[in-house]
């Protein structure tokens, strides 16, 4: 029923597309001519206003507080950190000055020392010092506040681990003090090479306003104090926000709209209508017949694809009675074609993936698969070795003492939600490792917080993850597994043992070798063990699509730099 | 009349209090906690800390105690675990009368149209207009309000360009929700109209009224329609505190700020105060609402004496 309806729409959809679709299509142009055109111009509308949507509406505006991704895509146009980091034209990154105008880094590379430029200021006129960012870590360090994301300065900066897990030390002890009111000064544990990546994770609040306002501080618009590009004027949760130009922005002159605003569309067919309507300025389009409906536009519509940075995987509990074989792992993981899953499943809107890493991991400036020369794509390599995956799961069956028929196993898989996709997919996998292996999966449809919930608790035998690392560095997604601090530590992987031993010992190398090219090594080495003994089983990462309006320029973001809204100019439109 | 109320009141009250209750162990007996969301990718400990936070590392028994403290002595429904800093009590405020607004020109829309259309049907009886209003019915009660909505969104929104296809503020932003909400409540009135009025034809007093030589046109008036619409009003109690509720999916696809989106969301969050106050916010309500229709029975039929106890 649900299919049919759905093609019902499409259906609908598609003819009137047919339909709008004049005679002027011989026009074929992928867009990029007419921004070289728009830039030999530099034309500049009157009005300077982008509309975007977002399918979610923003939760809160306390950057310690409220943190899913439509909250920290908001906070990164009205909160400025002390660097940020932006797309180039090239689909790099670059790490820019920000609040901080430079910053120098100690010989061994644990201190950082933040220069705060003079003219950075509060929406409100007061300037931005160091205290607040000395004040907004220690929040951050203190259990009583619960910040989503102190966690992740725990191991990073010195103390703060030991205050907000209250071992002995309180949040005034950590490292990171003012020099005087301009100078902001970070002690590391240890080199880490992503921590300029890892500042954006703590947006800052003001000391004053954070104790005058108490828990109702970035409850709404009149509760926060910003410093960013963009200031918020109006806010209706669920409908719209709308921001305004910062003229008290240190670099106000630079950024060129005057209005930005951010509409909550929930579905994505009513997204595209808005976009071909021209209500909103962007879409990331997912399915193919909503990408079919903007290919047909022509050139009215600039096309970016990106790869994303979060690899999706199978983990196998390590402590099931065939999973503590890595032969029986490894069987499965070999198991099923990638390239047809991405064809079949994702409409080919993804990369599949051999490695855990997907190919737009960085070590340092240089791309981790160019470092270690392809040689990360283990799953590539053992499928050559082991061409029969059949074979290695009956040799492990017998080293196991098991029924060497693997029809009679028994192995539940636990899905990350109960939608089309999640049924489609799982349906797809039991068809392949049926085939492949011989064994018929059974399939555990469940909601994703009850998926992590079994996975918490070890009660699984395969579950579906993924995972978006928080910097642009393989430690990233390696130090998930880290079988004591990481997400999927022991108790979760069921992982032990020498291998689990040496993956520790490895990451822990790394994080101390301040060469990039040992680290991509120790990293390559890592990564053998876990993904080479079948621990995880990685699948693909997605390719998404967005289009833009031609009118708005220099729209840039790839996997590890968010949009910079300071640089978007309308020019050309109707 | 006044102790039918009162007794009423009572048992309403002890209603809420199980309803209050019987939600609040179920909302912590289900899997899942409202942080998860938060937390889903931090290591355990610091999920204990985010937890200690918002006092759930206490047992459950314990936590109801607190709420059932907090709720009675000063009525306030808490904060919200995921909207940080927002109290249950002010995203009700903003929220419910928008929900409200939609919902009640909708059922204005559902009552009126569907019981003139099942009149109009039952009248005509195996006539054309009958069979046409019969067909659309079940058209209406079938299709899903999805389906009208992206068929209206995309030829009068999209493609006409009459309406906003989504959004929420002016005049124009309210006619494609509340068409859809409408359509199929005007079936299911027209329907149970349809169905009454043609009992209430053949009772032995409409047949008297007939054969006393009393016109068509009066005995509709005055014998008919009155007591062709007991399961109208039936109906309308539930639907009256339902319009606060607003409609989740229409709300979702037409971006309107109500509270159903709220509510839903509550729920796949496990925010157990948002759901906890939601919830006694509706029964409060629901309650209500059948109480009203308990009056309004005697209202429309004096055959039905509410006042038993007197």
């Amino acid at each position: 029923m649900k299919k049919i309806i759905a093609f019902l729409i499409i259906g609908v959809l598609l003819s009137g597309a047919l339909i709008g679709c004049k005679s002027d299509t011989t026009i074929v142009d992928n867009g990029e001519e007419s921004l070289e055109q728009g830039e030999i111009e530099m034309k500049i509308d009157k009005e300077q206003k982008f509309v975007f949507s977002d399918n979610s509406a923003v939760i809160g505006l306390n950057p310690l507080l409220n943190t899913t991704a439509p909250d920290n895509g908001l906070h990164d146009i009205i909160l400025e950190t002390l660097v940020r980091r932006v797309a180039d034209e090239d689909g790099g990154t670059i790490m820019e000055p920000a609040v901080a105008e430079r910053w120098d880094i100690s010989q061994d590379g644990t201190v950082y020392t933040f220069f705060i430029r003079e003219n950075a200021l509060w929406h409100d006129g007061v300037p931005v010092t160091a205290h607040d960012f000395v004040y907004t870590y220690q929040q951050m360090a203190n259990p009583k506040v619960g910040s989503t994301n102190a966690w992740l300065f725990d191991g990073i900066i010195v103390n703060f681990g030991e205050a907000l897990y209250d071992k002995g030390k309180k949040p005034e002890d950590i490292g990171v003090r003012a020099i005087d009111d301009r100078r902001v000064e970070f002690t590391l544990v240890k080199p880490y090479s992503y921590f300029l990546d890892l500042l954006n994770g703590a947006r800052p609040v003001r000391q004053d306003k954070f104790e005058e306002w108490g828990s109702e501080y970035g409850s709404s618009m009149n509760h926060v104090v910003m410093n960013g590009p963009f200031i918020i004027e109006s806010w209706d949760q669920n409908v719209q926000m709308t921001l305004v130009k910062n003229e008290k922005y240190w670099d106000a002159d630079n950024v060129k709209l005057d209005k930005v605003v951010r509409k909550v569309i929930t579905e994505p067919q009513v997204a595209v209508q808005a976009l071909l309507a021209g209500e909103i300025d962007v879409v990331r389009a997912r399915e193919p017949e909503h990408k079919m409906l903007m290919e047909r536009e022509g050139n009215r519509f600039r096309t970016i694809e990106t790869i994303v940075r979060a690899p999706e995987f199978y983990g196998f509990n390590a402590q099931n009675k065939y999973f503590k074989n890595p032969k029986i792992r490894l069987a499965f993981s070999l198991g099923f074609d990638r390239e047809k899953y991405v064809n079949d499943i994702i409409d080919g809107a993804a990369v599949p993936l051999y490695s855990l890493m997907p190919p737009v991991m960085s070590v340092g400036e240089t791309l981790y698969t160019n470092m270690v020369k392809g040689e990360n794509e283990i799953i590539k390599h053992l499928q050559k070795q082991y061409t029969d995956p059949k074979a290695l799961l009956i040799e492990g069956l017998i080293e196991e003492g098991f029924d060497p028929d693997p029809s009679k196993m028994e192995v539940r898989l636990a899905t990350r939600g109960t939608s089309e996709f999640s049924k489609r997919s799982s349906e797809w996998m039991l068809q392949q490792w049926r085939e492949n292996l011989g064994v018929t999966i059974i399939i555990d449809m469940m909601e994703w917080n009850i998926m992590w919930d079994r996975v918490g608790e070890g009660d699984y035998d395969i579950s579906t993850a993924g995972w978006g690392p928080y910097y642009n560095d393989p430690n990233g997604l390696l130090s998930i597994y880290h079988p004591e601090i990481g997400y999927f530590d022991s108790a979760k992987s069921g992982w032990v043992g020498p291998d689990a031993d040496r993956f520790k010992e490895l990451l822990e190398l790394a994080s101390n070798t301040p060469d990039l090219d040992e680290r991509a090594q120790l990293y390559l080495d890592a990564e053998k063990l876990l993904v080479g003994t079948g621990i995880i089983s990685p699948t693909y990462t997605r390719v998404d699509t967005t289009y833009v309006a031609d009118y708005a320029k220099d729209y840039i973001f790839n996997t590890h730099a968010s949009v910079d809204y300071r640089k978007i100019y309308i020019s050309g439109k109707k | 009349m006044g102790r039918f109320i009162l007794k009423r009141t009572a048992y309403g009250l002890i209603t809420l209090f199980l309803i209050i209750t019987a939600t609040f162990f179920l909302i912590s007996a289900a899997p899942g906690d409202p942080i998860a969301a938060k937390v889903e990718v931090m290591p355990e400990r610091a999920q204990e800390v985010i937890r200690a936070k918002y006092g759930l590392d206490q047992p459950t028994y314990q936590r109801y105690f607190i709420y059932m403290k907090n709720l009675i002595t000063t009525g306030d429904f808490g904060e919200s675990v995921i909207y940080t800093g927002r109290s249950v009590n002010d995203i009700i405020r903003d929220n419910a009368p928008i929900s409200a607004k939609i919902g009640i020109i909708a059922l204005f829309f559902q009552i009126t149209l569907g019981v003139l259309l099942g009149m109009i049907a039952a009248l005509n009886r195996d006539k054309f207009s009958d069979h046409f209003i019969r067909v659309s019915v079940v058209l209406a009660i079938c299709v899903p309000s999805f389906v009208f909505a992206a068929l209206l969104q995309y030829f009068i929104g999209f493609k006409w360009g009459i309406t906003p296809i989504f959004g929420w503020g002016s005049f124009k932003h309210y006619i494609l929700p509340v068409a859809v909400y409408a359509i199929g409540g005007i079936a299911s009135y027209a329907k149970f109209m349809r169905n009454s009025t043609l009992s209430v034809m053949n009772e032995d007093y409409v047949l008297t009224a007939r054969a006393k030589g009393c016109r068509r046109a009066r005995t509709v008036r005055k014998h008919i329609f009155r007591n062709s619409l007991i399961p109208i009003v039936t109906m309308t109690g539930p639907a009256i505190a339902g319009i606060f509720a607003g409609s989740f999916i229409i709300e979702r696809l037409f971006s309107i700020p109500g509270l159903g989106q709220y509510y839903v969301k509550a729920v796949s969050d496990t925010d157990y105060t948002m759901v906890l106050g939601l919830t006694i916010f509706f029964a409060i309500l629901y309650v209500i609402a059948l109480i009203l229709v308990d009056i309004l029975y005697g209202v429309v039929d004096p055959r039905i004496k509410i006042a038993k106890g007197e």
